[in-house]
Order: structure tokens, then sequence, then C-alpha cells
């Protein structure tokens, strides 16, 4: 993004073409981001998510990388919001894995990885590992966050991210060499 | 699961450096560079990062006028306020107002502010206006804070509010939301709703994300 801060005052002040391009960063990576965990709502938690941003742009200090951050901690708080929602209307705890559509196997998957899109990979992500280490590797991934940015949205400690994402793409390895698509 | 005896010989021993894996984990390795075993993954990665496409930015112009409205009730909103108490003080000094406000014979905006004090001290009076469209600063922050609506239907409000109901976002969000059941791809029923809601004004079906692109790859 071109002089990201220019940008930032720019949409301070209602800038129609500032806020598009703050938009354009952050909105598509909350709707993969959340979609990934609760693909019924992405769409909704994206939208009231943005709005919280747009509201919260006057008191935000920082650069591009430090707004992806402080947007995805907002995002993530909207996530977990519908979730103890979602989880109080529910009698059993549900799985958010489950809430995703099974990755296709077979002929499919070796078809799908030919000609792969964003929403495919992120499914095969969530569907192959844990949900705390599909969370850290889609924040590191859609989110283009670093690994001490993934632990202050987490609540976890560096070391702990650097584990989980290290698990995680070894399991992911595992997952395709298993379901027999190589290269 | 699988236990370390059980992985491939390529993978067995190999511990990823610090920089290759970051390099995965952003979406930024091509295949052909990943470490032995990690060349589907690489794919997978490269894929989830993979720059936005038009259909995920359908909703932009909604979404931005309702960002413009939420930014300008919280600038108008102080500014209001402000002007409010200091109508208060006149208001409460000159006897004669509330005379006048029961017979709502003040400017609106003065009859507005007197019926807000009395009313405040249970004399209901005229508040005048009433046939101004409710889309002042104050009112879109008050719905934004107040309306049961989440998500693409609270941005649809926000943004027919700000837009004095000349909007149409707030049919055509809602319709948008039905169809959001499948993530990413979830919005790609939006580009035609996006130039719909917008009498055709909208580009953001057309234009690809130029920030999110450079974003990913920078």
């Amino acid at each position: 993004m071109a002089d990201f801060e220019e940008v930032l005052c720019a949409a301070r002040e209602g800038d129609e073409h500032a806020l598009g391009a703050l938009y354009r960063g952050i909105y598509p990576r909350f709707v993969r981001y959340v979609g990934a965990i609760a693909p019924g709502s992405a769409e909704d938690v994206a939208t009231d998510a943005w709005l919280d941003v747009a509201r919260g742009l006057a008191r935000f200090r920082g650069d591009e990388s430090a707004f992806r951050s402080w947007a995805f901690t907002i995002a993530r708080r909207r996530l977990l919001d519908l979730q103890r929602r979602t989880a109080r209307r529910r009698t059993d705890p549900a799985d958010p894995r489950d809430l995703v559509d099974a990755v296709p196997g077979g002929d499919v998957e070796a078809e799908a990885l030919a000609s792969l899109g964003a929403s495919w990979a992120i499914r095969l992500i969530v569907d192959s590992l844990s949900h705390d280490q599909a969370e850290v590797v889609l924040l590191r991934v859609i989110g283009d966050l670093g690994v001490d940015q993934v632990a202050a949205i987490t609540g976890r400690r560096p070391g702990a991210i650097r584990v989980l994402q290290h698990r995680g793409l070894r399991r992911l390895a595992e997952t395709l060499r298993r379901e027999g698509v190589t290269r | 699961m699988t236990g370390w005896n059980d992985l491939p010989d390529e993978m067995r021993g190999e511990r990823i450096d610090a920089g290759t894996m970051d390099r995965l984990l952003r979406g930024r390795m091509p295949p052909e560079d990943a470490p032995p075993g990690y060349s589907d993954v690489a794919s997978v990665l490269l894929a989830a990062a993979s720059p936005t496409g038009p259909e995920e930015i359908a909703m932009e112009h909604q979404h931005v006028v309702a960002a413009q409205a939420l930014i300008g009730a919280g600038t108008t909103g102080r500014r209001s306020t402000r002007r409010f108490i200091a109508g208060a003080v006149v208001a409460g000094a000159l006897l004669v107002l509330p005379g006048l406000a029961a017979a709502n014979a003040l400017p609106d905006p003065a009859q507005h502010a007197v019926s807000s004090v009395l009313d405040k001290v249970g004399i209901s009076v005229p508040s005048g206006g009433e046939d101004h469209p409710a889309s002042t600063g104050a009112d879109i922050s008050h719905l934004a804070t107040t309306t049961d609506a989440t998500g693409v239907a609270k941005g649809a409000e926000i943004s027919t509010l700000a837009s004095g109901g000349k909007s149409q976002a707030g049919q055509h969000g809602q319709a948008a939301t039905g169809g959001a059941g499948n993530g990413v791809d979830a919005s790609a029923h939006g580009r035609a709703t996006a130039a719909t809601a917008s009498d055709g004004h909208s580009s953001s079906g057309h234009a690809p994300s130029s920030s999110g692109a450079a974003q990913t790859h920078p």
C-alpha cells in the first residue's frame, strides 16, 4: 500500500479512496480467516469487524503491519463473540472444524491441487490440522502476520506459536503425502 | 497420530529453519524452492495467501459508505454534543424559552435543544424538525451502537441511514448474506449486487485489489 501513513490519515477523515484501500487490504482477509472457522457467518463477522476498524481508526497508531495485527485482533474478538453466542445456543460443544465441508478426496483432490484456489487450500488446512494449529497457520498466512503478532493476538507465547506452526506444517505435509498427492 | 518414525525418509530429520518457515507461512515460497517433502505444503500456503479476487470485495462500496458514516458520526457527534451543552446553558438562562418551546414556536434546532432539556426534567414539549431525515452524526452513531442487526445487515442499515434512505444496500446486503455459507467463494454473488446497489457507480467488482495483492506478494 503506497504510503500507508497518508492513506491512514485520509481514511480517518472519511476519504472514500483511502477507506477503500484499507478495506481491500483487510476485509477479504477477514472473510477468508473467519470463513475458515465459521463459514456460515464469514461475511457478517467480517463486516462487523470492518465497521469496528472504521470506528477505531482515530485511535490507531502504527504502521501497515501493526494495522493488520490490530485489525485481526478485532476480527478474532468478533469471531470469539460469535462462537460464544453459538455455544450458548447449543447444549453440546461444537468443534468449529465440523462447520467446514469435508475436503474432497481421491481424484477430485488431485484435480483441485492442480488448480489450487484460496478457498480449497484454506479448507484443507482447517481439515488437516488441530484447531490451534490451524488458527496459527491461518493467521500467519492470511493475515500476513509475524510470530510475535500472532502470539499477541492469540494470547500465547511466541515459542508456543513456533511449535504450533512447525507441527502444523509437518502434519499438513503428512496429510498431503498420505493422500497420494505428490510432486 | 503419525509417529516420527512413520515420516518418509525425505522429511525425517528435516528441521525447517526460521527463514524458510517464515517464507512458507507468508505464502511466498514457490513449491520448487521448498524443503524436501514440503513442496505440496508450499503450494497450499501459496494458494491460501493468493491475491484477492474481485468477488471478495464486491460489497466495497456499501461497506465504505457505512464506514464513512461511522467516521462522520464520530466527529459530528462530538461537535453536536458541544453545541447541545452550550444551547442547554442558554436555554436555562432564558426563562422565556420554555414557553416558546411549549408553543412549538422556536426554530427547529432551538426547539429540539430545549425539548431535550425539558424532557430530562419530565416536561414534554414538541421537539420540532420531525420532517428532517434522521441522518445526523448522532443518529448514525446511535444506530451503530444500538441496532440488533449485525454484519452485512448492520452495514446496510448504516449506509441506508447515511444516504437518507436512498441507498438500497439494505435489501441487497441482506440477500447477499444468505449465500455466504461457503467461505471465500461465498461472496461471488456480490459483483452484480454491488453494481445494482450503487446504481451502477460501483467499480469494486472490476478492480482487483492492488493493495491486497501488494501486501500478499510484495
